[in-house]
């Protein structure tokens, strides 16, 4: 597993450290020994907003969809209409 | 080339692969690959790394309807293994449309000479297609053998969402970015974007899968989706028991599925996937940014990758005063 990973999969059980990490990421997760990636840390530092919502709001905003219908792998139309 | 030249040009290239030598295969497979085709937000991917690389946009409308034909069988497949098939589908026959879309995308790769294509360029893209095929069918296998309960690790799901999910993107922006530049190093940079572009899209598809499902095709395998998988993991003994008891209640059962997503959301499975989400766009962008030809091609990207999981886009976030703790 990768670093990050590993990370995740500790802490975001964590309410209290999820606190932590939305006022002052560096420091919540020096306290832990957790070195990001620089990839690592950007995504993080740039998500703070996001992550510090209480998982319902943040629901919300992971499924809303601006412009028009959503990304799917399997978003093709249905096979099965296209038989006579 | 406007996107409409592109697409005509795509489901025009796909009818005379479909006719080829005299084949009489069912038109109404022929209607759903175009009319998926007009649909698919990944079509473009091989147009845009051409123009990106300075690649003659022609090239690209064969690419992407050998891409979207093979990506159209592996869709049926899917469909097949998940048991997934909508009434009145035969699995047999499912099975050897998939088997025929396959190889008319091999056709159109091995007839390099109608699109004025170098010999040697078309083998190199028929080596890349089917290298990455290779890749995808070893994924689904390991996701088989786990099953549709999962018993999946993170490791697991991160090797298998890289194969299935990021793959086949990485194969329509290499095989694009293959037609405008020689260099490998550039032409990894293209196979980045589109691998952490398509992992990306997973983590989207395993979201609405949980919490905005289709069909109870959507839960019957929610097991494997990473919100799941990552709960599993982290949750201790009793609570993973109520898991899994609330895995097979969902699909048919309502009262179980809302407190499936409770339980999930109580995990942080949704904090979870909001920062490996992060991570993935973080990654594509870096990488196409890191290309050495900024063109407009890359702000058409970068644009499909912000619609492809808008919450995590980057502008979005760039003031902490956008979203409060009570919104």
């Amino acid at each position: 597993m990768t670093t990050f990973g590993s990370f995740a999969s500790q802490q975001m059980v964590d309410a209290d450290f999820r606190a932590a990490l939305t006022t002052d990421p560096e420091a919540a997760l020096a306290t832990r020994g957790l070195p990001l990636s620089p990839a690592e840390r950007a995504a993080l530092a740039r998500l703070r907003p996001l992550l510090a919502l209480p998982a319902e709001s943040l629901l919300q905003h992971l499924l809303e969809e601006p412009d028009g219908d959503p990304w799917q792998w399997d978003s093709y139309p249905s096979l099965a209409a296209y038989l006579p | 080339m406007t996107p409409d030249v592109f697409l005509r040009g795509v489901c025009a290239t796909i009818e005379e692969a479909w006719r080829a030598d005299g084949a009489s295969l069912p038109s109404a497979l022929l209607r759903w690959a175009t009319d998926a085709a007009r649909l698919s937000p990944f079509l473009r991917l091989p147009l845009l790394t051409c123009e990106a690389t300075g690649g003659d946009p022609a090239y690209a409308i064969p690419v992407a309807a050998a891409w979207h034909l093979l990506h159209c069988a592996a869709a049926l497949l899917d469909d097949v293994e998940d048991q997934a098939l909508e009434v009145p589908l035969d699995p047999a026959r499912v099975v050897n449309w998939a088997t025929a879309l396959t190889f008319a995308a091999q056709l159109l790769l091995r007839r390099p000479a109608r699109w004025g294509l170098p010999a040697a360029l078309a083998l190199a893209l028929s080596e890349a297609f089917n290298s990455a095929s290779l890749r995808v069918c070893a994924a689904q296998d390991a996701d088989l053998v786990a099953g549709p309960e999962g018993d999946l690790s993170l490791d697991d799901y991160w090797r298998i969402a890289g194969a299935k999910g990021g793959e086949p993107l990485a194969l329509a922006c290499r095989a694009g970015a293959m037609l405008g530049t020689r260099p490998q190093t550039e032409v990894d940079i293209y196979a980045t974007f589109g691998y952490h572009l398509g992992v990306l899209v997973q983590l989207g598809d395993d979201l609405h899968a949980l919490w905005a499902p289709r069909g109870r095709g959507d839960l019957t395998t929610a097991g494997r989706t990473l919100p799941v998988v990552y709960a599993l993991t982290v949750a201790l003994p009793d609570a993973r028991v109520r898991l899994h008891s609330l895995l097979r209640r969902a699909p048919d059962d309502p009262a179980a599925l809302c407190e499936l997503q409770a339980a999930l959301a109580n995990q942080g499975a949704l904090h979870y996937v909001t920062l490996q989400a992060g991570k993935q766009h973080h990654l594509a962008r870096e990488a196409l940014l890191s290309a050495a030809r900024p063109a407009v091609a890359q702000h058409e990207l970068i644009k499909l990758l912000d619609a492809a999981f808008p919450a995590v886009a980057r502008e979005r976030w760039a003031s902490p005063s956008r979203v409060s703790p009570n919104d």
